[in-house]
This record gives structure tokens, C-alpha cells and sequence, in this order.
């Protein structure tokens, strides 16, 4: 199954959109479990815990779940295939994977945000709300998704026995198609 | 039809899959001790959130803690 290349165009640049936009949102996510683990204002503090629950559900997780169907797209789409090239493969699960972990850590970001909208510190007791688990999760998921990027970029040799076996399905079905042809001059 | 000769897997995979093993026994091993404290598990263990956020949440938010689970 293969699709046109104008589709295959709009689903490549979504793709790409939708991955690079989770990545980045990560990052500031990184930044922001950072100014809330070393910021001195409570205020600061609790809005970082306030923000990451709402933000999570508005863009990491759509952007997420666009970057997953947008590559499942572009992958069944074209020759690449989704099961005949480890990088694909690999990709396929980095990207479930952090998903995953991403919709199960929505708990605990709303419980930070919720912990956050209760706190009544005004800057001498943080230590109940300072959390490093967001920065640790979050870096651990830039990581996942850097590696993904690398892998999109270099391509990385390397057939499944799947893929080479259909490598070799349609290499065998080319060369009958030419034996049947007869040559031109 | 004759077997179709393969290659194995190339060494950059081998070498991913083990980190990728080795992590995940990690995370497995935090999980059971008790220092994943941090994850998902704090709501449903021992560590539950203080019962004044469950009843903010429950006063002022649509959706509780936890009320976005997968």
C-alpha cells in the first residue's frame, strides 16, 4: 500500500511537525521542573506544578499522540514499511514507550498541580512542593525523543528478516515481470 | 522454494536492545524497592496525596487526581 505523493508530503510534514513540537515542549518542560526545583519564590514554584498538568493535556499529549498516527501513517504508506527496518521498528517503540510512561505520569502531575493550588507557602517551607520527578521524567523523555530524531536523520542500516524477506519477495516478482517483457529497441 | 538466506541483527540494535533491557530491569527493580516513589504507583501505594488535595480537586476541578488514567 502506497500513497500519493502529495498525501505522503502532508503526512511527512505532520510528522515532522508533530514530533519536533512534542520534543521542544518536552524541553520546556525540562526548563520548567528546573525553575521549580531551584527557584526561591513560592509563587514561581506553584504556578510551574499549575501549568504542567493543563499543558500536558493541551500539548504533549496531543502532539504525542499526532507524532505516533502520523508515523504509523507515513510508514504503512510508503515502501519503508512499519516492521522492515529496525530504525523504524525502533522508533515505533521509543514512541510508545514515552507515550505511555507520558499518559501514566498525568497522575502525578495532577497531583503536584493539585498540591500546588492547596499550598499556602509563601516562600519559607518549598520543600514540600519541590519535586525532582518532573525533571527526571522529563529528561529521560527528551532523551527517548532525541534519540528518535537521530535515528529519522541517519537511518541507520539494518533489515528486519521480515523486510528481507520482502526485499526479496519483490526483487523475485520485478525479475519475472522483465523475463515477461519482451525488450525494446 | 529454497530458505531465503537472512542476516542477523545489526550490532547497533543489539547494543540498543541490551540498554534497553537493562533499563527496564532498572526501573523494575526501583518499582519493587520502593525508591519509584515517584511514579504513578504514589497514588495507588502507601504514598497516597494528602487528603486536603483530593478534596480540593474534588471542590474546585472537574477532574480529580488520578481522573485523567488511561
Amino acid at each position: 500500500m502506497t500513497t500519493r505523493p502529495r498525501l505522503r508530503r502532508f503526512v511527512l510534514t505532520a510528522h515532522v511537525v508533530s514530533s519536533v513540537g512534542w520534543l521542544g515542549a518536552v524541553a520546556v518542560f525540562v526548563a520548567l521542573g528546573i525553575v521549580a526545583m531551584t527557584s526561591q519564590d513560592a509563587q514561581v514554584v506553584r504556578a510551574v506544578y499549575l501549568v504542567m498538568e493543563p499543558a500536558s493535556w493541551t500539548v504533549l499529549i496531543p502532539f504525542a499522540i499526532a507524532s505516533l498516527l502520523t508515523g504509523l501513517l507515513q510508514s504503512l504508506g510508503t515502501k519503508w514499511g512499519l516492521f522492515r527496518h529496525y530504525w523504524i521498528l525502533t522508533k515505533l517503540l521509543v514512541n510508545v514507550v514515552a507515550l505511555v510512561v507520558l499518559l501514566l505520569y498525568t497522575q502525578t502531575l495532577s497531583y503536584l498541580a493539585g498540591l500546588a493550588a492547596v499550598s499556602t507557602s509563601s516562600g519559607g517551607d518549598l520543600s514540600g512542593l519541590r519535586n525532582p520527578s518532573p525533571v527526571f521524567h522529563a529528561g529521560l523523555g527528551l532523551l527517548l525523543l532525541l534519540t528518535a530524531a537521530a535515528l529519522s536523520v541517519y537511518k541507520p542500516r539494518g533489515m528486519t528478516r521480515y523486510g528481507q524477506r520482502k526485499q526479496h519477495e519483490q526483487r523475485t516478482a520485478s525479475a519475472a515481470v522483465d523475463a515477461a517483457t519482451p525488450a525494446r529497441r | 522454494m529454497p530458505d531465503l538466506p537472512t542476516t542477523g541483527a545489526p550490532r547497533w540494535v543489539k547494543v540498543s536492545a541490551a540498554i534497553a533491557v537493562v533499563a527496564a530491569l532498572l526501573v523494575v527493580a526501583l518499582l519493587l524497592t520502593g525508591g519509584g516513589s515517584h511514579g504513578p504507583g504514589r497514588h495507588t501505594g502507601s504514598q497516597a496525596p494528602p487528603s486536603n488535595v483530593t478534596e480540593s480537586w474534588a471542590a474546585g476541578h472537574t477532574s480529580p487526581p488520578g481522573g485523567h488514567t488511561p
